[in-house]
């Protein structure tokens, strides 16, 4: 039994630990807050620990680490009565609206020729600045890498919502990054 | 599919997560819409960026250190709870086994003598019981139960005169084996029947009380023999008004 044990603990560290950075990136972004990306790190290794018996060797260890910080987020915002950032119901309206005015105001989407100019402590911004679920989503998908699917696992939604939300994110990102592109000069309103 | 119906999938598109059938007609409105190709390119730009590996924060060197130590310190609880609940379970083992010792030390072997001494004094308060000698004196039944001399004990008779319970007779009788010397008492129509007889594996313990329907046996015993009363009355009522007077 003890052997077992040791030999779980010799398992996980060894493919868990380096995985680290990309949890406690995923952590950053969700919390906004290193000491509570910290806090969220360690909990997430631990309870994964407690329940790594329970991991199928073979799948995705990365998407199953994320899904545990993603669970732990939602109970964790959910116990604080908060989510902060998320949008709230009458938010899809204000993203139409912005998406609107971009529509109305680039003809050929001028933030093609912009982006290069940007840095990237720009996308940063328009990433961090995104509501709650639209991030939660790219950096599941685009900063994590993961499939559609374990995405979906991950965030507790149907694979349909993970694609409509990546789309309505997209064009809340290329929103911002425009504004930014406008605001350094790089393209003409 | 128009251009609104791009839009909306551009980024599964290029992520690769279109159906098959979706896929076509992507490509198919792509190759023939500029401004399509355009918000694919944007797309591919806007993926690329945010995929650049520096958007992957290092975790600070505290921050490993500190995991790896909870990770030991949970381990070490796991282990020592595990160690406490092993040794729970084994203390409730023992404990469980030594009450069960106890128990079998302390149970009286089966009262097998129960039921014949139970049935015997239904047919004595039937008056279907033979008494092998008619008489109110103790010292005569004894006589007769050593005479019978099938007995490994002294004959003792009981009087229970003192009690108000004069002797009718008594009788030898066997039951699976054992036998057993009766005696028969009445009081105002009242029976109370005492077997005397060996019982060297202390299954019948002093003070012991049976009860089966009306008749109530009451255990009194010297050394390996038990003499067993047995009557109808209450048990505090005979404990009272008869055995308090036997002494």
């Amino acid at each position: 039994m003890a052997a077992v044990d040791a030999d779980l603990k010799a398992r996980f560290e060894a493919s868990a630990l380096p995985l680290m950075h990309r949890v406690y990136t995923a952590a950053l972004y969700l919390t906004r807050n290193q000491s509570e990306a910290e806090d969220l790190l360690q909990d997430t290794y631990l309870r994964a620990f407690r329940f790594f018996a329970t991991f199928k060797p073979g799948t995705n260890l990365r998407a199953w680490l994320l899904t545990i910080l993603y669970n732990l987020v939602r109970n964790r915002y959910r116990a604080r009565g908060r989510h902060e950032g998320r949008i709230a119901p009458g938010a899809d309206g204000d993203v139409r609206e912005q998406l609107r005015a971009l529509a109305d105001g680039a003809g050929s989407d001028p933030a093609v020729l912009a982006l290069d100019g940007l840095v990237d402590g720009e996308i940063e911004i328009a990433l961090r600045n995104l509501p709650y679920d639209f991030r939660a989503v790219v950096v599941l998908v685009d900063l994590q890498e993961l499939s559609y699917g374990e995405a979906a696992w991950a965030l507790g939604c149907p694979i349909g919502t993970v694609r409509s939300r990546l789309a309505r994110a997209r064009r809340l990102l290329q929103v911002t990054l425009h504004d930014l592109a406008r605001g350094r000069g790089l393209v003409r309103d | 599919m128009d251009c609104a119906a791009y839009r909306d999938l551009v980024v599964a598109d290029v992520h690769g997560a279109l159906s098959p059938d979706e896929a076509r007609a992507a490509r198919g409105h792509v190759a023939e819409c500029a401004d399509c190709r355009n918000a694919r390119a944007l797309e591919l730009e806007v993926g690329a960026m945010l995929r650049r590996p520096r958007r992957i924060q290092q975790a600070p060197p505290h921050l490993r250190e500190r995991v790896v130590a909870a990770l030991a310190r949970l381990e070490a609880a796991t282990a020592a709870a595990r160690r406490r609940r092993l040794a729970g379970a084994a203390a409730v083992a023992a404990g469980v086994l030594a009450a069960l010792v106890l128990l079998s030390l302390l149970r009286p072997a089966r009262a097998d003598f129960v039921d014949p001494i139970g049935y015997d004094y239904r047919t004595v308060v039937a008056g279907r019981f033979a008494l092998d000698v008619e008489t109110a004196d103790p010292g005569e039944l004894a006589r007769h139960f050593d005479a019978a001399g099938r007995f490994d004990f002294p004959a003792h008779v009981l009087d229970m005169r003192a009690a108000g319970y004069r002797l009718v007779g008594g009788a030898v009788r066997e039951h699976d084996g054992r036998r057993f010397a009766v005696a028969v008492y009445e009081r105002q129509g009242a029976y109370v029947v005492c077997h005397r007889f060996r019982d060297a594996a202390a299954g019948a313990p002093a003070g012991a009380y049976y009860r089966r329907g009306e008749v109530s046996l009451h255990v009194r015993r010297a050394g390996g023999v038990v003499c067993c009363l047995t009557t109808t009355m209450p048990r505090a009522d005979f404990e009272r008004a008869v055995l308090a007077r036997l002494g």
